[in-house]
């Protein structure tokens, strides 16, 4: 088996890559809000 | 708000101190990935643990946080340490990962194959920062070997971040230039959709791998007999998918070199489990930064071939 390429992790991957694209295009910039306000970088730069 | 607090506490005389921790006032937390396996070195029971720890300072997401701030610190910073132990001694070996020092960002819609990247200072401008966080590493660590993942054909965009950041090192003072050393290593380009070629990369590191040594404890006399003196520093455009494929292949060979400076021979399963913490850890360090786990990791687990996605 070894050196055939797996199907299971190929789809798995098309997946995870898909799920990213939504992820840090929509979901992220929320995210990231939320950490920089918990790590106080919003006082130095944001506000 | 609580950099204040810390050399406050640190000088408390030993006992307010205790009250102080005791009260759970200031709770230390660590954002990463730690976990241990029980495996076997030989015919000898051990526990192989690998602890990765994000670093605080620019944290963030995949394409909110990238690159370097002013004080030298870099976005997804990791530091990872390899442990294996038996009742006779604890074998240690850390690696870090962190986004290319430069300051640079991807903004707009995100689109695979696109990868829009837009350096935003000049060299000038930006070489303070690049000086700063190196000489922070070489002080924590000792030297430090950059293992530079990124596509170097004109075509990805990509590239310009490799370039620049070779021009950076060479114009770094020459004391700490010493102390740093870079491979560029093509991770597309060389493995081509077969990642067991990304093992083509070993020769190029034993030097240094040799050189850096790795940690090694006694346990029945709870002293040192060998300390790492130098760290990898890994990188491609996330340091997520790429970078832990090499970062697997690395703490491979330093496990190795060590079990052949003990004349251990150590059967398939040992390296079943090593594939697999590194997949648990290179998913869990992916999902904080993009938010699902790694591509590749079916790879890093098995050692067998996927199909490359290219992102």
């Amino acid at each position: 088996m070894i050196g055939k390429m797996s199907l299971a992790g190929m789809v798995s991957d098309v997946r995870k890559s898909a799920a990213r694209l939504y992820i840090n295009n929509f979901v992220d910039p929320g995210r990231q809000n939320t950490m920089d306000l918990l790590l106080v970088h919003h006082l130095e730069t944001n506000i | 708000m609580l950099a204040p607090l810390l050399p406050f506490r640190d000088h408390l005389p030993a006992e307010a101190r205790s009250l102080l921790d005791s009260s759970q006032l200031l709770t230390p937390i660590i954002r990463g990935h730690a976990s241990s396996i029980k495996c076997r070195v030989g015919l000898t029971p051990g526990i192989m643990t690998l602890i990765s720890r994000l670093s605080c300072r620019r944290a963030g997401t995949r394409f909110n946080a990238r690159g370097i701030d002013d004080e030298g610190n870099v976005a997804n910073f990791v530091e990872t340490e390899t442990l294996v132990s038996t009742d006779e001694w604890v074998f240690s070996y850390t690696q870090i990962r962190g986004s290319v020092p430069l300051f640079w960002e991807q903004s707009g819609l995100q689109l695979p194959g696109s990868s829009k990247i837009t350096i935003t200072r000049s060299a000038e401008a930006s070489q303070p920062a690049f000086n700063l966080h190196f000489s922070t590493l070489v002080d924590k660590y000792g030297a430090v070997h950059i293992v530079n993942l990124l596509s170097q054909s004109a075509k990805q965009g990509e590239a310009v971040l490799g370039q620049e950041y070779s021009n950076h090192l060479n114009e770094m003072p020459p004391e700490e230039h010493r102390q740093v050393y870079l491979t560029n290593f093509d991770f597309h380009a060389v493995t081509g959709g077969d990642f067991r070629l990304a093992n083509n990369i070993r020769p190029l590191l034993m030097g240094t791998e040799e050189e850096f040594a790795y940690y090694l404890e006694d346990s029945t006399t709870k002293s040192i007999v060998l300390e790492q003196m130098g760290v990898f520093r890994t990188n491609c455009l996330d340091c997520l998918d790429r970078t832990n494929v090499i970062q697997g292949i690395i703490s491979q060979i330093a496990i190795d070199s060590f079990l052949g400076h003990k004349d251990q021979l150590v059967g398939e399963d040992f390296w079943i489990v090593h594939g697999g913490l590194w997949a648990d850890a290179g998913d869990a360090l992916s999902k904080i930064y993009a938010g699902t786990g790694a591509l590749k990791s079916s790879f890093t687990r098995t050692g067998k071939n996927t199909r490359d996605i290219n992102l």
